[in-house]
């Protein structure tokens, strides 16, 4: 189901504030990795934040390009046709981290008060309309990454199921060797 | 609080070591007694705890492997992160206790990927703990010139070596500002990093405010509250050779040092100081590869430790091996293949 | 309802004690108090098997309980087990006296990286223990207390001694990078031996140690199963090549007897590994033997304790003698190859009845192994390769683009690096190294080593495993690598659920699977299909 946008969300040249997240997207895509980093514990955030190798960091590094994706997307009012890869990593590893749901997803909103913030810092006092459009596209977002955790978590008991069906798993008391294998080589072959 | 109690700790020596230079009675106690229990404790208590390790049996040989082991006569392997024979574990352990091999590995893979600073930061560690060991090795040999008529060639060399930018007056030895330096990285390190600053204990705080504490007052002592050398020079040459003897007029800070010092000697074997000895016989590192080669002993070994037998096994399954075609030890009994 | 102001939401998702693996510390670590969830725990033992094995405590309880039903002494027990320990393992005592905590292994622990809780990072893991041991063992612990980091040994110590003890797969990347060798393997090893003195342990760990006990092996497949299992492997290859191999077991006067981890004779995408040993070894026309009494490779009492690891291990060396082999042929598996190599000939030699293994097709002598007798299918192979006995075409493997997944195990407490990858540059016709510092002796883990493959834990294990799978991703991108080969049974299983989550479109296979596709068989049909039943590059359709 796509995700329709407002009319007015994002007309290129004519909002001040997407001019604004244009000119400051380094300090406020900034101050959001930083708040999404913080959900995490104090040690896990300074390495989260600060190792900057990809492989040496899974986690920061994820976090950090997924939302540097999310929000161009955002900017360049891309969310309807594409939902950047990197962006749906992000929501993998939420989606295994312990959080509930709505911990899991929250880190979209916080892109709301980062953005308020930072427009009164700037100075831009007329901007409610603006801000009201905005937040629309953030909703929309949040609406997509709801179905992108659901679909992390169905991928994750797919992953459960198809590990106790491959057979990889000890059998207790009750479960016939032979007869599961004759019944998965039944099944290989159709 | 972390920091805070071994802070105390330190200020209290210097106020105890500061008093009791005032005190004739007790200027000796600090200046004579002490230090001598000091080394004897350090000694004694370095001694039992490598003996103590040292009569702990390694029941397995279980070295962490580098690099490719040796196996078939053409493939490459890497002798110093995977030994085979004693020559070559005396050269990985050389690479890690004199040039910290492991710590230096943190940095290696990571030059080339994301930016400097992550690496950066990994070859801090390892830069900053080589500093401040090799200046310490450096000002412990310099400070024998105190205990030994005539004073030895090299300790001369190393003098002159360690003052050879000819600064100040007297020479200021690079060593001590490198010391100080690095010790106030690897505290500030401590303080600042939050995952270390988690981790950190009293312990890790105190060695290190003691040493920066040593070198401070040892510098002091040097430069702005000067002592009186030839009188130190006098005492250190008396309790190095069994007869002391206390000249008046050494300065006060001369006592604030020793202190300090001395404390530091006798923590020493009750603390994780005690890594010096250790990382000598670290069961990971100095054992050779050679597993599978050479056969090591447990002398703990229990014999009576025996696997569920086959005889055993037989018995539960031989039905069903015999059904199944299997050679089996003993066959059926009769009756039983009647009986299908 | 009032809706909660974005701030404090923030503050309860930053602060909750639902976070991470049980609650993020708000205190000093000596102080926090571990929480056991539904997930982030395995399933505790069976009494069953406990009683069978002869454990003590069996009995039914739950981690989430707050009353663990322990023993009423079993403060004594723990302190009297932990002496012994130290006095029987110097690394256990020199690993408890040595850390500087320099904090350089940190931040290189799979389970610190996947889940950010400050306790797995390697040098706290190691201090709830440490703790202890000063308390109770150092003169500075008794003196100084708390200020020396010394604690008390309490239920909730315990219990946050399983947590971790069963949040590390002793995977020992940690070890390289630190300045004194301390090994947490061991330190873990240490607090799961001294947990099973009072009846904590996990079923995933028991269940095969009691079923490998009986049966021979962790599936508890018993002898005719077993056979019939690998008969089966045996059709399919008689089906996808037209030549009919043989499958000899439990044969006396063998010059070989071959073992290999269980889950090769029944779980994918081990079987195919299987199906490629058979392949080579009707090749070789080896004279060569199965057996059904030490039908399995792996050993969970490597992750129970040395007692256990020695009597399971025992059946190798039992079997070899019974039934008259010259040598022992181990298959791919990552955690029997630590037993095998550091531990077996100690526990369980000397083997003087085997002789030092030779190559009966090649001539080489395998010196290496000239005292324990048994050689890894790796070395034995590449040897083959290196002598050009081996018939190769690797175009049939042309629709994998693998990668190489180094185990723990050979990796870092084997040195088994070259010969996995000079296989790999003959069987197919390209692959592709991960990126530099996630392979060879720095590899990640797969996160579900030592008995943590169960699937209840199943989040727990996609997040230890996301340093791996972060490397997939990337090769998985940059070279379309389709396929993470690697030489451990436990990766076989393990890997495949974590590439399905992470990194979809990737295959886990071993490397004796590559092999066996690859290998030119005397009278062999054309092949259309690799032996997953796949189509081969070109035959698709």
């Amino acid at each position: 189901m796509p995700i329709h946008l407002g009319e007015d969300c994002f007309r290129p040249g004519k909002m001040k504030l997407q001019k604004l997240l244009k000119e400051k997207r380094s300090s406020v895509l900034d101050k959001w990795v930083d708040a999404v980093l913080n959900t995490y514990s104090d040690e896990a955030f300074r390495i989260f934040k600060n190792e900057k190798n990809q492989f040496a960091n899974p986690v920061g590094y994820r976090v950090s390009a997924g939302l540097t994706a999310l929000y161009d997307a955002i900017i360049d009012r891309e969310i309807e046709n594409k939902i950047p890869q990197l962006f749906e990593e992000l929501v993998l590893v939420r989606a295994v981290q312990v959080f509930s749901p709505s911990q899991a997803i929250y880190f979209v909103f916080q892109l709301k008060d980062v953005v308020r913030k930072e427009c009164e810092k700037a100075g831009l006092t007329d901007f409610y309309k603006d801000l009201l459009i905005f937040y629309e596209s953030i909703d929309a977002v949040a609406l997509l990454v709801f179905d992108l955790y659901m679909a992390s978590r169905d991928r994750l008991y797919q992953v459960r199921m198809k590990e106790l069906k491959s057979g990889a798993h000890i059998f207790t008391d009750g479960g016939c060797p032979t007869q599961l294998l004759r019944e998965y080589r039944k099944n290989k072959r159709n | 609080m972390k920091v805070l109690y071994p802070f105390i700790a330190v200020l209290a020596l210097v106020a105890v070591a500061l008093v009791g230079s005032q005190i004739s009675g007790l200027q000796y106690l600090l200046g004579v007694a002490l230090p001598y229990l000091a080394f004897a404790i350090f000694l004694g208590g370095f001694v039992y705890r490598v003996l103590q390790w040292a009569k702990t049996p390694v029941p397995f040989r279980i070295p962490t492997t580098c690099g490719q082991e040796k196996s078939l006569s053409w493939i490459k392997r890497d002798p110093l992160d995977c030994p085979n024979n004693k020559l070559e574990v005396v050269g990985r352990m050389f690479l890690e206790v004199f040039l910290f091999r492991s710590l230096f590995r943190n940095t290696k893979a990571e030059i080339g990927e994301g930016p400097q600073l992550s690496y950066g930061s990994s070859k801090y560690l390892w830069l900053f703990g080589i500093l401040f060991h090799y200046s310490f090795l450096v000002i412990v040999l310099r400070h024998l010139r105190l205990f030994t008529e005539p004073i030895p060639l090299f300790v001369k060399v190393i003098e002159f070596g360690d003052g050879i930018l000819q600064l100040g007056a007297p020479t200021i030895y690079q060593t001590d500002l490198v010391l100080l330096g690095a010790v106030a990285f690897l505290l500030g390190r401590r303080l600042i990093m939050p995952q270390l600053r988690y981790l950190s204990l009293p312990a890790d705080y105190f060695p290190l405010l003691l040493i920066f504490s040593i070198g401070l007052s040892g510098i002091l002592m040097r430069w702005v509250f000067r002592v009186d050398i030839v009188a130190v020079k006098q005492l250190t040459d008396g309790i190095a050779s069994f007869s002391p003897v206390l000249p008046d007029g050494i300065g006060p800070m001369f006592f604030v040092h020793v202190v300090l010092v001395c404390t530091l000697l006798i923590y020493f074997p009750f603390s994780k100081l005690m890594h010096m000895g250790g990382v000598f016989l670290s069961p990971t590192r100095n054992m050779s590869n050679n597993n599978r080669a050479v056969r090591h002993i447990n002398p703990w070994n229990d014999p009576n430790i025996k696997p569920h037998s086959y005889a055993a096994y037989e018995d539960e399954f031989r039905e069903f091996m015999v059904e199944a075609g299997l050679p089996v030890e003993k066959e059926l009994p009769p009756a039983e293949k009647k009986e299908e | 309802m009032a809706l909660p102001k974005l701030e404090e939401l923030s503050k309860s998702v930053a602060k909750g004690p639902s976070l991470m693996t049980g609650g993020i510390p708000r205190h000093d670590w000596l102080e926090t108090t571990p929480v056991f969830k539904p997930e982030n725990f395995p399933y505790p033992t069976n009494p069953k098997r406990l009683e069978y094995l002869g454990f003590p405590n069996p009995r039914v309880w739950s981690p989430e309980d707050e009353d663990w039903k322990l023993p009423e002494n079993w403060k004594d027990i723990i302190l009297q087990g932990f002496k012994e320990r130290i006095d029987k393992f110097r690394s256990f005592r020199i690993f408890m006296d040595c850390c500087v905590r320099c904090g350089a292994c940190a931040d290189k622990c799979h389970f610190f990286l996947g889940t950010g809780d400050p306790k797995n990072m390697p040098v706290l893991r190691a201090e709830l223990i440490r703790s202890v041991y000063r308390n109770d063992f150092t003169t500075a612990g008794k003196l100084f207390g708390k200020l020396s980091g010394a604690r008390d040994l309490t239920v909730d110590v315990l219990k946050e001694w399983a947590q971790y003890a069963y949040q590390c797969t002793e995977c020992r990347r940690c070890s390289i990078f630190c300045p004194y060798g301390i090994d947490t393997c061991e330190i873990t090893m240490m607090m799961r031996e001294l947990l099973h003195l009072v009846g904590i342990s996990i079923n995933w760990c028991m269940e095969p140690v009691s079923n490998s006990n009986r049966t021979g092996n962790h599936m508890g497949l018993q002898p005719h199963t077993y056979y019939e299992n690998v008969q089966y492997l045996a059709e399919d290859i008689e089906e996808i090549t037209g030549v009919k191999v043989d499958v000899p077991f439990n044969k006396k006067g063998a010059d070989i007897l071959f073992i290999t981890p269980s889950a090769d004779v029944f779980a994918e995408p081990g079987i195919y590994t299987c199906m490629g040993y058979l392949i080579l070894f009707h090749y070789l026309g080896l004279n060569y033997t199965w057996s059904t009494y030490a039908s399995e490779g792996g050993n969970f009492g490597l992750f129970t304790s040395n007692e256990m690891m020695k009597k399971l291990n025992g059946k190798m060396y039992a079997e070899a003698k019974r039934l008259g082999v010259k040598w022992i042929l181990g298959g791919e598996c990552g955690h029997m190859w630590r037993v095998v190599h550091q531990y077996m000939d100690t526990m369980n030699g000397p083997a003087d009845f085997l002789e030092v293994p030779v190559s009966p097709i090649t001539g080489t002598r395998f010196d290496n192994a000239a005292s324990t007798k048994m050689v890894h299918i790796s070395e034995f192979t590449a040897d083959l390769i290196k002598n050009g006995k081996l018939k190769l075409d690797p175009s049939r493997n042309a629709h994998r683009i693998p990668t190489f997944h180094d185990s723990c195990n050979p990796a870092r407490a084997m040195g088994l690096l070259e010969e996995p990858r000079y296989i790999l540059d003959h069987v197919v016709p390209k692959w592709h190294e991960m990126p530099e510092n996630t392979i060879r002796e720095k590899t990640f883990c797969c996160g579900s080593g030592t008995a943590l493959n169960t699937d209840e834990i199943m989040d727990l294990r996609m997040r230890s495993g996301l340093p791996r799978a972060n490397a997939v991703k990337f090769v998985q991108d940059k070279f379309n690598v389709n396929m993470l080969s690697c030489v451990c049974a436990i990766d076989r299983a393990t890997l495949l659920s974590l590439v399905n989550y992470w990194t979809p479109g990737v295959e886990v296979c071993g490397i004796s699977e590559l092999v066996g596709n690859a290998l030119i068989l005397d009278g062999e049909q054309k092949r259309e299909t690799g032996l997953r039943f796949e189509p081969l590059a070109g035959m698709e359709g």
